[in-house]
């Protein structure tokens, strides 16, 4: 991997104050905003927590040591 | 300065990024922190806010998840569940799934749960206004320098660096909602979802 490029300067503009106005922003950035479906879709299911397996790969790194 | 945990009832902000542990305890009202999420979600639903995720880095953990919920499970009913569940919104081509019809193969299961697990989240993500961010080199360059920086791991590093993307392009403050805990050393983030 190349080394890692310094972040893009903040834009002069003012940050954007409603949804629409970062979705528009983003848009300008080349990202794709999806716009949601105008039918609920989600579902709520009952089961045990994942959350533990989940977590089984995060935690923080401990850093090389001398 | 830790990061800033929010309160449900604060104001949203514009955008927001998302990370796995939010959305799979969106789904799942059997887990002790799903008021939470599911309160964050239904006014993120509303008000119309702008949730970045990324879809590479989410199937991955989705999927690791999957193993261990699978591995543990010793009821093939739990299983039937949520594979049921699925059915009845739609998220499903199957039919309704009993105790009995779970495959004795891990495998299956394994197969089974992940593609459940998918459709569930992609239909939580169907109902908000999304923005799927591509696991791309110049966001790990990126994740790389919070794993220097912050000892996050790769995947909570990743994150982060979307956060920043969203915070770069909007002009707005870094926002992520997460129950990862990981999440709380970091200097100047606003996180959502966890009780303060």
């Amino acid at each position: 991997m190349t080394p890692s490029r310094q972040r893009r300067p903040a834009t002069s503009a003012p940050p954007a104050r409603t949804p629409a106005e970062a979705a528009e922003r983003l848009r300008a950035a080349g990202y794709r905003v999806r716009h949601r479906a105008s039918r609920k879709q989600g579902v709520v299911v009952e089961l045990p927590s994942l959350l533990p397996y989940l977590f089984e790969e995060h935690g923080p790194q401990t850093p090389p040591q001398e | 300065m830790p990061a800033q945990v929010h309160d449900l009832e604060d104001p949203l902000p514009p955008v927001i990024a998302a990370d796995t542990s939010f959305l799979l305890v969106g789904v799942n009202g059997q887990d002790p922190r799903h008021p939470r999420a599911r309160r964050l979600l239904d006014r993120m639903e509303v008000e119309g806010t702008v949730v970045m995720y990324c879809q590479h880095l989410l199937l991955l953990e989705l999927w690791s998840a999957c193993s261990g919920f699978v591995r543990t499970l010793r009821r093939p009913g739990e299983l039937a569940r949520l594979l049921t569940a699925a059915e009845v919104a739609g998220a499903s081509g199957r039919g309704r799934l009993a105790a009995g019809d779970v495959p004795p193969s891990m495998e299956e299961r394994y197969r089974l749960a992940v593609e459940t697990f998918e459709r569930l989240i992609g239909a939580q993500l169907a109902d908000l206004e999304t923005v799927s961010v591509r696991l791309s080199l110049g966001l790990l360059a990126r994740a790389r320098d919070s794993i220097f920086s912050h000892s996050l791991r790769s995947y909570d590093a990743v994150m982060l660096a979307l956060a920043d993307e969203a915070a770069a392009m909007t002009g707005t403050s870094r926002h992520l909602a997460t129950f990862d805990r990981d999440f709380l050393a970091i200097d100047g983030l606003d996180l959502w979802g966890q009780a303060g």
